[in-house]
């Protein structure tokens, strides 16, 4: 026999076999699953009702606001968006806000997924009203459809951004006052908007590169607080 | 079945939590006894898979604590959690048991077999904020064993119960150690001496005492306030 072949028989010797226990409790457990589109149902089910009952207001609102024969309509819109983000925002931070993160992490179905799957709920809901009131203020006010994006989603999308920042790094329930801050400052930057366009100060394409620049902020922002919720947040305590 | 624990560590900055906390935890009732800040929660949340360990590992039938699969085996009661305000106890178990991963049909079944055992049977359909301490410490009892975990870490969880419950409750405990590894983390001596299969006493990071009540040639809360006579109990 060859060192070679010794070696051979050695390393099958000590090779370590995968763990019949482990491949048992994994049979055992594998009757019990559960799909992505369960997790989505579950979370739109049990969105509070007063989230529900803010988002049909402000989408009755905005309804109303569109009826309008006015000019300056595309700013009223403007201003109102980040009112629906800071709703938005409030149903995202809602385990830290109501004590059940530490519930949450420790089920089957991890904080981190929980969070995601809240987040694109909250994305979807907000794209809907941002691409219909784009649609609307297109017809309405005869504005180009990329000046319109600029003017509406600019604010919209830095509340976001402010948001998710603060989510983020402030773990206290109190952190709702800083979202309101941030919501109140975004719903008055469409006056300042409006009057930088007027004067010719800022051209409109400005706001189209400002809303990209904020959407890629936003979206960086979102995958980290994602990323961080199961270690940071827990390492911190 | 077997949970391992190996040179577990926590540091937080300059503070270490938990100072390299090796276990080997069959199942029975394995009580956790410390005063404040001895590093009992730390090391609870470590073992949920909620907190990362500094260093080292733990691990149960192979598994690590931040498998899928390792939560699905794992029931935890914290000792401060919060609820929905729009939830009814049903609805609090029902979410839980969805998050847990069971389908709707045996949760259905199950939180309601589970609520009568703690008692919150004609309780079910009322909001949570409408519950006392005892009775919100109950549904958070039920919720803990709603998957039947094969590990089961409890952190306080006689806090606010009355002295029937307690007594209620530690039957209870003593029925679930027998099929899986039951971590009762308390500083009520009287809780776990005659539950506890083993018990564990932390004190700065440390386990300085593992072994039965029965290895205990004096009395196990003399014992304790022997080492922790000098602080302040939670």
């Amino acid at each position: 026999m060859t060192d070679r072949d010794i070696k051979v028989l050695l390393k099958d010797a000590y090779r370590i076999s995968p763990s019949e226990r482990e491949k048992a409790f994994v049979r055992k457990h594998e009757k019990r699953s559960m799909h992505i589109a369960d997790i989505f149902l579950l979370e739109l089910k049990y969105m509070g009702v007063r989230s529900v009952l803010s988002g049909v207001m402000l989408i009755l609102m905005f309804a109303l606001i569109s009826l309008l024969k006015n000019p300056g309509l595309v700013w009223y819109l403007s201003g109102l968006l980040p009112v629906a983000g800071l709703v938005l925002i409030c149903g995202l931070g809602k385990s830290e806000r109501y004590g059940m993160q530490e519930l949450e992490a420790a089920s089957r179905f991890s904080i981190r997924f929980i969070k995601a799957v809240r987040m694109f709920i909250m994305g979807c809901a907000t794209l809907v009203i941002v691409i219909v009131s784009s649609v609307v203020l297109q017809i309405k006010t005869g504005f180009d459809f990329m000046t319109i994006l600029g003017i509406i989603g600019t604010p919209y999308m830095l509340n976001a951004w402010g948001n998710i920042i603060i989510t983020r790094r402030w773990h206290e329930k109190e952190n709702i006052y800083g979202c309101i801050v941030v919501a109140g400052v975004t719903c008055i930057l469409p006056a300042l908007m409006e009057k930088a366009i007027r004067l010719q100060i800022i051209q409109p394409l400005v706001f189209v590169i400002l809303l990209l620049v904020v959407s890629a902020l936003t979206v960086r922002e979102s995958l980290l607080y994602i990323r961080e919720r199961e270690d940071s947040s827990w390492n911190l305590y | 079945m077997e949970l391992i624990l190996d040179r577990v560590t926590k540091q937080y900055s300059s503070k270490i939590a938990v100072d390299r906390i090796s276990a080997s935890l069959q199942p029975g009732v394995i009580g956790l006894l410390g005063a404040n800040g001895a590093g009992k929660t730390t090391l609870m949340r470590m073992i949920c898979g909620i907190l990362k360990p500094s260093s080292g590992s733990i691990s149960f039938e192979g598994m690590d604590a931040s498998d899928e699969m390792y939560r699905d085996a794992l029931g935890y009661l914290p000792q401060d959690f919060g609820y929905y305000p729009n939830f009814t106890g049903m609805d609090f178990l029902m979410y839980m048991a969805a998050l847990k991963g069971i389908d709707k049909k045996s949760a259905k079944n199950k939180c309601r077999e589970l609520l009568k055992t703690v008692n919150l049977e004609d309780a079910a359909n009322k909001k949570i904020k409408t519950y006392s301490g005892g009775m919100k410490q109950r549904l958070g009892i039920a919720q803990a064993v709603l998957n039947d975990p094969k590990i089961l870490i409890l952190d306080e969880p006689t806090a606010g119960l009355d002295p029937k419950e307690r007594v209620r409750f530690r039957n209870l405990i003593a029925e679930l150690g027998k099929d899986a590894i039951v971590i009762l983390s308390t500083h009520i001596v009287s809780d776990i001496e005659h539950i506890a299969d083993r018990v564990l006493m932390m004190k700065d990071g440390n386990i300085i005492f593992d072994g039965s009540s029965a290895d205990i040639h004096e009395d196990l809360e003399e014992l304790y306030l022997k080492e922790f006579g000098g602080m302040d109990n939670e």
